[in-house]
């Protein structure tokens, strides 16, 4: 009986030795199998030795993101810093104009800008120098800035001309290359659906900052009174928050000046609306429609009282720049004020 | 006896100085009530004062006015059965009647308005046409204020001019107009920003435009209609037989306008802009809704964009950013694209469901509109 159960016991050992040598090799092989499981490289390789063309499958996510990112080029966040810029058609020929940009008050990544030209006084009789005045804000992720050019409607309003439709022609500034170094002239600037005007002549202008640096924009010029002139004749009285141009010897218009938005624009540009005192009453009548803009230039040639009158197309002004006379109505008043001429 | 002196003179000190203490106290009184009267002067000056809304209110009406599913379904059902729609605007209330009581749908802008009795003189003074004299008077005496007060003498004056007008059926395009002109200045001021000057310019220029152009309807006798009248068809020939009639999606559309225009104001926030351009895609699904040619595709077409605006995404994110904090410019530009977009369409869209045109340019072309088939049915 015993020996019996020793044979069966040797017979069970020996069934599961042969079933265990069997299953090894058929694991290794298997494992071997999935372990040199033929990868896409092989199977492109193989294909190609075969003269065959493996099938490419779509990448979904890049198909619906696409338009969404912004390109490698221009992914840099771009910041125009405030400052005076030297903007011209080439980087080869001189720049003749000047673009003051100032930022926003409130939001940094917005802020304005004033395009004016270089020489001051070559306004000669009968002609004039255009000058531009815009609202800046981020464009394409942030990667450029558009410079919207501001307008007065015909309501007597000022208005950003760019939401009129959806092609109203702007400037569009961005760095030339990813991080602007290694250039004479790190900024470009773009003219977008059409030229704004035969000022510039070119589709293109190069800018960089300037090596001087006024003109520079003041604040409003409430102490003191400021007596001006301008090539063409015409004069300007600013007392408290009216100017008074005169031209030739008679007409003289009296203008309010109510500063643009100053939680955008910072109080450095005035719109200017008619203003008119009853010669009753003595009460001023004070008008809203703004007809024309000015700002208060420091540095360049002397101190600037530019007024922005506007002309031909939307957004283009036309610019008298009143200098001081050298005998100002100021020394009628004591105190003079903080400013020194 | 020098004791007595002494008395005597502490008593008549005390006199003098009880009577300088009477006239400090008269003269405190006097400046207590100086202040007490000058205090009543204020409440009291702008009687006809139209009351300001809070910001949480605007937001809410932004939020209510929208087109709802049911009145779609209210719209269809009476396309369905020939009836007549009743809009859910203030148009039920100033452009066709004057009713006793105002729809009570929240943000509706009906209740802005009090309904002043003017003096007798000026009702008798001022009958039919006449308005048209008392609305010049009225800008020519506003401009004597400063700006400031220029903004509520127009609104005392608008309350009086509407009070004027009564029930004019001829005049309700110039009701119409001046309830919504003031209606979008209060919708701008609590957001406008802390430029008061430049803020206060803006509303009188927006007031004046608007009652220049409510002299230039009752001038050119115009006439608003709806489909509240009761007598209105189912074609444009039909519904256009003069063509004075001015139908409430076109004026809505040239309203809208001068609300776009006024939303790119260099001198307003972009908080109050994103108020304005919500407040006009209200406007917007009301009038035309309301029009008389509300069964057309191309109005319906329109509808259900203006619809598709108010249920979008967009719309619901730049209520949320405005609730507290200036809009994200990206957001704003996003909702403006869509609306200048839906405003793009309006002005065809109109004339190929029949609506006369009041742009000066397409005047001929209206006055032919009730003997063109082609254009509808």
């Amino acid at each position: 009986m015993s020996k019996q159960n020793k044979n069966q016991k040797m017979a069970i050992g020996i069934l599961v030795l042969g079933v265990a040598s069997l299953l090894a090799p058929l694991t290794t092989f298997a494992s071997f199998a999935r372990n040199t499981e033929p990868s896409e490289d092989l199977l492109r390789d193989n294909a190609a030795r075969r003269g065959e063309q493996p099938g490419i499958s779509t990448d979904m996510g890049a198909v619906f993101n696409s338009g969404t990112s912004v390109s490698p080029v221009a992914a840099k966040q771009f910041y125009l810093p405030p400052g005076l810029y030297d903007l011209g058609p080439s980087s080869t020929e001189d720049s003749d104009h000047y673009l003051l940009v100032e930022k926003s008050v409130n939001n940094d990544s917005m802020g304005f800008a004033l395009l004016i030209p270089k020489n001051h006084s070559s306004h000669h009789r009968g002609e004039y120098r255009s000058a531009y005045f815009y609202q800046m804000r981020p464009i394409k992720s942030g990667t450029a800035m558009m410079l919207a050019p501001i307008a007065l409607d015909s309501n007597g309003n000022t208005k950003t001309i760019t939401e009129d439709s959806s092609h109203m022609p702007y400037l569009e500034v961005s760095l030339a290359n990813q991080d602007g170094k290694g250039l004479h002239f790190p900024y470009i600037i773009k003219q977008i659906h059409g030229q704004l005007s035969s000022v510039f002549g070119n589709q293109f202008l190069v800018m960089r900052p300037a090596l001087v640096d006024s003109p520079r924009m003041l604040d409003y010029p409430s102490t003191g009174v400021y007596n001006g002139w301008s090539d063409t004749g015409q004069t300007i009285v600013i007392s408290g928050d009216e100017a008074a141009i005169t031209e030739g010897s008679t007409d003289t218009t009296t203008y309010k000046m109510v500063s643009m938005n100053s939680d955008d624009y910072g109080g450095k540009i005035f719109q200017l609306s008619r203003a008119e005192d009853n010669s009753r009453t003595g009460e001023a009548q004070v008008g809203t429609r703004v007809e024309k803009l000015a700002v208060y230039l420091d540095g360049c040639f002397f101190r600037h009282f530019l007024v922005l009158s506007p002309i031909g197309n939307e957004g283009e002004y036309m610019m008298h720049a009143y200098l001081p006379r050298e005998k100002s109505l100021k020394d009628l008043f004591i105190p003079i004020g903080p400013r020194k001429y | 006896m020098k004791t007595l002196n002494l008395i005597q003179a502490l008593a008549l000190m005390s006199v003098f100085a009880m009577s300088g203490l009477a006239q400090a106290q008269d003269t405190q009184n006097i400046i207590s009530d100086l202040t007490i009267s000058h205090k009543k002067t204020v409440k009291s000056a702008p009687k006809n004062r139209i009351p300001l809304q809070d910001e949480k209110t605007i937001l809410r009406s932004l939020k209510a006015q929208v087109l709802s599913k049911e009145i779609k379904e209210e719209i269809d059902e009476a396309a369905k059965g020939g009836k007549v729609y009743t809009p859910h605007s203030d148009v039920a209330y100033y452009g066709g009647w004057w009713k006793p009581s105002p729809p009570t749908m929240d943000g509706i802008p009906v209740g802005n308005i009090p309904r002043y009795i003017p003096d007798d003189f000026d009702k008798d003074a001022y009958q039919g046409d006449e308005i048209v004299t008392l609305i010049k008077e009225t800008i020519r005496d506003c401009r004597n204020n400063a700006p400031g007060p220029r903004i509520l003498c127009y609104e005392t004056q608008i309350s009086t001019i509407m009070a004027v007008s009564g029930e004019d059926d001829n005049q309700r395009l110039l009701r119409f107009t001046l309830n919504r002109a003031v209606d979008v200045v209060h919708h701008v001021l609590p957001f406008a920003g802390r430029n008061s000057d430049a803020v206060a310019g803006l509303m009188d220029n927006f007031y004046e435009t608007m009652l220049t152009q409510a002299v230039s309807f009752v001038n050119d006798k115009r006439k608003l209609c709806s489909n509240l009248d009761e007598d209105y068809g189912v074609s444009s020939k039909e519904n256009h037989p003069d063509p004075l009639d001015v139908s409430v999606a076109e004026f809505g559309r040239l309203f809208v306008q001068e609300m776009y225009q006024l939303a790119q104001s260099t001198n307003i926030t972009e908080r109050a802009k994103a108020v304005l351009l919500m407040r006009a895609t209200g406007y917007l699904g009301w009038d035309l809704s309301s029009d008389l040619e509300w069964r057309e595709a191309p109005i319906r077409q329109l509808m259900s964009a203006v619809y598709k605006l108010q249920n979008s995404d967009d719309y619901d994110k730049l209520l949320s950013e405005i609730e507290n904090n200036e809009p994200k410019l990206s957001t704003l530009n996003n909702f403006l694209n869509k609306l200048a977009i839906i405003m793009e369409d309006l002005s065809p869209k109109l004339r190929k469901a029949g609506v006369p045109s009041l742009d000066p340019d397409t005047k001929a072309a209206a006055e032919n509109i009730g003997t063109d088939k082609s254009t509808t049915n």
